[in-house]
């Protein structure tokens, strides 16, 4: 089941925000790992439709807001963030890669939310890797309870 | 002190970050299809008029 929200504020600054599963037949032919196969991957997406201005606190917070309850509301679900090159984003530090921005804005916004909820049961798990001198980056959000799951598909998936 | 110790490490603890220096092909391709997946999305979030859901901040 795919789902998407519109945040919006009154300064003219809208944000899409979509969860999109993955077919589990792309898990089947990394593992058999029963626990690992239970679980269901989403896609989180943002999509900047209007404002071009940095996103403020508050629609950050609502975003984060959307993909915890999400969570909350679906035991088995495990959040997948790629930190994507596609499109621009508006930033401060422009030093910073649109793909290693988005990893660290999204880091930043999931530390925030945990520390200020009190979350101890949801891990951020990013990965990073070096292809061809371009890091790309990705986040699992998952249950603590599965992230041995997670780590066990990793390993799978890095196996030469 | 005390406290601010625990609120850090507890920060620690909920985020954490590997660095793969040599990824295996399997790994770029597994990128390449979450990559993939993200380019969709994208396209189709952006020519989808308005969601049934909507939040204002």
């Amino acid at each position: 089941m795919d789902i998407s929200f519109d945040i919006y504020n009154d300064k003219g600054d809208q944000v899409r925000v979509a969860l999109s599963y993955y077919d589990t037949e792309i898990l089947q032919a990394f593992t058999n790992d029963s626990l690992t196969l239970t679980l269901v991957f989403y896609d989180v997406t943002l999509v900047r439709i209007s404002g071009n201005q940095t996103l403020g606190i508050q629609t950050l917070q609502a975003i984060s807001d959307v993909l915890f309850r999400f969570m909350s509301e679906n035991d088995n679900v495990v959040l997948c963030f790629y930190c994507d090159d596609l499109t621009d984003v508006v930033r401060h530090h422009k030093e910073l890669t649109p793909q290693e921005y988005r990893s660290r804005l999204f880091s930043r916004m999931f530390d925030k939310y945990v520390q200020a909820n009190d979350i101890t049961d949801i891990v951020n798990y990013g990965i990073r890797i070096e292809d061809n001198n371009s890091p790309r980056f990705a986040h699992f959000i998952t249950p603590v309870k599965y992230l041995s799951a997670v780590k066990i598909l990793g390993e799978i998936i890095m196996e030469k | 002190m005390r406290i601010a110790i625990k609120q850090n490490i507890k920060l620690i603890v909920m985020t954490r970050t590997i660095t793969i220096k040599k990824p295996s092909q399997r790994m770029i391709q597994v990128f390449d299809s979450l990559r993939e997946k993200k380019q969709q999305q994208i396209e189709k979030l952006t020519n989808k008029k308005e969601c049934v859901f909507t939040v204002k901040v």
